[in-house]
């Protein structure tokens, strides 16, 4: 282990340049496609192509704390990197964009937006936050699911208490759609739905599968109301101590893991799907999407009230093929 | 990494600082062996440690207790149980038993349970002609009841580290806790067969019935609490705050013993109570980021599994550990500073971290009474008056019951798990 | 130093009130999910934020009434001597661990403060800010306790003995 003494300075006289270590945070369990593309993918790629100078470490299932505690950290500089969510939208109000409901056609369709110029315009202050933002991926595309009967319309929504995130965007949706919301942590959400405090939550697919959840879940809606976009990001603090062909093997690299990450979630949603139905889940699907479509525009409007150059940004988002 | 944050943590521990200020400095030094020392890392993760609505349920548990305590909710559990076995031989032993398995279910600490039942019971047994050592030893071991038999507050600490469901943890609780009970009642009664205590006549039936109806209230609270939970009704920190509410409304509208001039006292004690805690936990969230960082896990697994993987064996050899580290840590402490370290390893090896988390604040319980550091050991010197020596001495054939029960559990997991499992498969 | 008094005490009421109204906040979120099928998002965060309050000024509290967890075994096998020495050395070790609190939570806080939590927009460093205030006022503690045991050494080295 760590704890025995260093071998003596002059043991080996040639001095070997320090391998610098790469922590790379996030709260995703071990098999979820995320992970896989670090692993197989950020992680060789970087430590090859700069030629073992660095060796990337990578925490998931929140080992180095919650999404906030690993924001903060990255931004101090303790942390090197993260694939985070969009929680800094509180302090940058333009993150909010991507995750508004209906808003990506795809997969393809979000990540030619993000990893795009309207990427850019979106993430601008996270440099100055300390979180260089280097590439997007996704965390899935959001379907719901529930212990107590199928939802296939609008219709099917009143009675059903769903548990959703802190998170105004998906609050106000949610509430939108005609559901009951109510907010707790992640981590008390499995007894919840067990104990059918709550009767159903909102998550990608491969999460309700990786998670566990669906031992307490009999029915999964492919509403796709949200797309949740992941952001990797990497310390500032620790970005402007790398030499600029180092800064492009980081940027290359992230950007082919968040491509292999796309790829994998695009076969894994259908599997996860496949596997939650021999887990015995009915699976349905929306009768009606151009009414959820149109339900969700007060959220829309709200956003746009309080800040009006939303509404071109959005515009764009949707011009774009 | 593993020698630094050992020899850092009892080094500072052996300067008689509080273990908050320990963790605090040897996160610290963690952090300059690792190289990224920055004071910022170490308030951060502290902050996260104690913004948790899971833990929030730990004041309110308490402040339940100290509100069924003033408010005569206590003394009608203990009238009850008196009523109900008071007149066999050794009688008010069994009393005690029964009277801390009761409380048990409304409590979530053992030092609650011992205080509660051992400020009312002790004086009585001594008056009967009970050895008053042997007492207050007795008092103790039941108490140890108050984390196993749900609510608990060292499980809530544990499932919060592991991520394991607390209802989970809270329903595997019951058969152990059960078992403890009447591990302590067989124990004492082959011990008062020898002696000579009193017997007292059994009390009429209507008697019998007439403090059952008044401890009614006290009775049902750990159906209110539990059945809420399995239920769902509410979620572990809002059951708590639902006993924190009946607990207020039986004192004060029922008993009409709880008065409001106290409230603020009540409230303040549970708070600092709680606080001190809660301060172990959050220190410890930050050195749980440091031990992750400095994988520490992996050399004490490598430690371990070194000896063996079975995961008999390694059960074995963790028992007998934390009995060594529970003599000199408190429970709260040992649990926040080694869950993290140990859960990883037994999800490695296969073993179930519910049934885990049982066992291992099964076996932190029986350190609260192994001197020299034993809280409710320290409880019953202070009710009773005895010093720490002596009345280790009389706990000493009590902590024999209770591992011989620890081991019975380990290697029985069905005792913890038919339970939970029963209610998932419902 | 009465004043001093008057502010412990005001301190105690504070976090005895807000103990008080987390209970309250708490169970008027059970009582809305089931009597009006509601939710408020603020609640959550709202109880949270007081409980870290709680946590930080019981903290401080407890140091001024020495109830804070530790492990006096060693110590005690000290002679006379030692143990003041042990003390001291105690007390400049946690004066460390106190002076990294202070430090970190100043920084601490002014990272957070520009970050709105996401119910209540309250910027978490508002709740941050309770470390370095209960730290520094713990320093202030420790400072009066360690003068303490050497005014104690001297009253010894008078004969006073009151043990
Ligand atoms: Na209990
Ligand atoms: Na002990």
């Amino acid at each position: 282990g760590c704890g025995k003494p260093a071998p003596a300075p002059d043991a080996n006289k040639e001095k070997k340049p320090e391998v610098r270590v790469v922590k790379i945070a996030n709260y995703f369990p071990p098999t979820h496609p995320q992970n896989i593309a670090l692993k197989e993918k950020f992680k060789p790629y970087l430590e090859e192509k700069t030629k073992g100078a660095f060796k990337v470490e990578i925490y998931d299932n929140n080992q180095l704390g919650s999404e906030k505690e690993f924001i903060n950290g990255v931004s101090m500089g303790t942390i090197e990197m993260a694939v985070a969510g969009l929680l800094q939208a509180e302090m940058l109000p333009k993150l909010k964009i991507p995750e508004f409901p209906y808003l990506f056609r795809d997969y393809d369709h979000a990540m030619k937006v993000l990893n795009g110029p309207i990427g850019e315009e979106i993430t601008q202050g996270m440099i100055e936050k300390g979180t260089r933002p280097l590439a997007w991926s996704v965390n899935g595309l959001r379907a719901i699911s529930n212990s107590k009967h199928p939802i296939k319309s609008l219709k099917d929504t009143k009675d059903i208490k769903l548990r959703v995130p802190t998170n105004s965007i998906f609050i106000d949706g949610m509430q939108a759609l005609g559901f009951n919301t109510v907010s707790m942590p992640m981590t008390e959400l499995f007894s919840a739905l067990q104990q059918k405090v709550v009767d159903g939550q909102e998550n990608p697919a491969p999460t309700v599968l990786t998670s566990g959840w669906y031992e307490a879940q009999k029915y999964i809606t492919l509403s796709y109301h949200i797309l949740g976009p992941n952001i990797m990001i990497i310390s500032e603090k620790f970005w402007q101590t790398l030499t600029p062909e180092q800064q492009k093997i980081f940027k290359e690299a992230a950007l082919e893991y968040a491509k292999y990450e796309v790829d994998l979630m695009k076969k894994f949603d259908p599997e996860a799907l496949a596997k939650l139905k021999e887990k015995g889940l009915q699976i349905d699907e929306l009768t009606d999407r151009p009414e959820w479509e149109k339900a969700v525009q007060p959220v829309y409007e709200k956003w746009y009230k309080q800040y009006p150059e939303f509404k071109d940004i959005v515009q764009r988002i949707k011009d774009t093929k | 990494m593993l020698t630094i944050f050992l020899v850092s943590l009892f080094g500072f521990l052996a300067f008689g600082i509080p273990v908050a200020f320990a963790l605090i400095l040897s996160t610290a030094a963690l952090m300059l062996f690792h190289n990224n020392f920055d004071t910022q890392i170490v308030v951060q993760h502290m902050m996260a440690g104690a913004e948790n609505y899971t833990l929030m349920s730990i004041p309110f548990f308490m402040l339940a207790g100290e509100i069924m305590n003033q408010g005569g909710i206590s003394v009608r559990i203990v009238k009850f149980a008196n009523d109900l076995i008071g007149h066999v031989r050794g009688g008010l032993g069994y009393v005690t038993v029964v009277a801390c398995m009761i409380f048990a279910g409304v409590s979530g600490t053992a030092v609650a349970d011992t205080a509660a039942v051992g400020s009312i019971l002790h004086p009585v047994m001594k008056k009967e002609g009970y050895e008053s050592d042997r007492s207050a030893a007795l008092i103790c071991a039941a108490g140890c009841t108050g984390p196993i038999i749900p609510p608990s507050m060292p499980m809530i600490l544990y499932g919060v580290i592991g991520g394991v469901s607390i209802v989970g943890l809270f329903l595997g609780g019951i058969v152990p806790g059960l078992i403890m009970g009447f591990a302590l009642m067989i124990y004492w009664y082959i011990h008062s067969r020898k002696k000579d205590y009193p017997v007292k006549q059994r009390v009429p039936f209507i008697q019998l019935l007439k403090s059952m109806l008044d401890a009614i209230w006290a009775l049902i609270l750990p159906l209110v609490i539990m059945g809420g939970i399995v239920f769902g009704i509410f979620t572990p920190t809002e059951a708590a705050v639902v006993a924190v509410w009946y607990a207020f409304f039986v004192s004060f509208f029922i008993y009409r013993e709880l008065k409001l001039s106290k409230l603020p006292e009540i409230l303040l004690d549970a708070a600092i109570s709680s606080a001190v805690v809660m301060f172990v936990a959050s220190a410890a969230t930050s050195t749980a980021f440091m031990i992750t960082v400095g994988r520490i896990p992996q050399a004490i697994a490598e430690v371990i599994t070194s000896i063996s993987t079975n995961p008999l064996v390694v059960m074995f050899i963790i028992n007998i550990f934390l009995l060594l580290v529970g003599a000199v840590l408190d429970l709260t402490p040992a649990m926040l500073i080694l869950a993290p370290i140990l859960i990883p390893l037994v999800k490695n090896l296969g073993i179930d971290p519910l049934y885990f988390g049982v066992v291992m604040v099964f076996n932190l319980c029986i350190g609260l009474l192994t001197p020299p550091v034993g809280t409710v050991l320290y409880v019953g010197c202070g009710l009773s008056g005895h010093s720490i020596m002596q009345l280790s001495r009389r706990v000493l054939p009590f902590v024999v019951v209770l591992i011989a029960v620890l081991f019975l559990i380990t290697y029985v997991p069905e005792t913890i798990l038919f339970i939970p499992k029963w209610f998932q498969g419902r | 130093m009465k004043i001093l008094l008057y502010a412990e005490r005001a301190l105690e009421l504070f976090t005895a009130f807000l103990l008080a109204c987390m209970a309250i906040i708490v169970f008027i979120n059970v009582v809305a999910r089931y009597v009006f099928d509601k939710a408020f998002p603020w609640n959550e965060e709202i109880s949270l934020f007081m409980f870290t309050w709680v946590v930080f000024l019981g903290a401080l509290l407890a140091f001024k009434r020495h109830r804070h967890l530790g492990l006096d075994i060693v110590i005690n096998l000290l002679p006379n001597l030692g143990k003041k020495v042990a003390a001291f050395i105690g007390n400049i070790l946690m004066a460390g661990a106190l002076l990294i609190l202070i430090q970190g939570g100043i920084k601490f806080y002014f990272q957070t403060v520009v970050w709105p939590a996401p119910a209540t927009q309250i910027p978490y460093g508002y709740v941050n800010a309770v470390v370095p205030f209960s730290a520094f006022f713990m320093l202030l503690l420790l400072i009066k306790d360690t003068v303490e045991i050497f005014q104690k050494e001297k009253n010894e080295g008078e004969g006073g003995t009151q043990c």
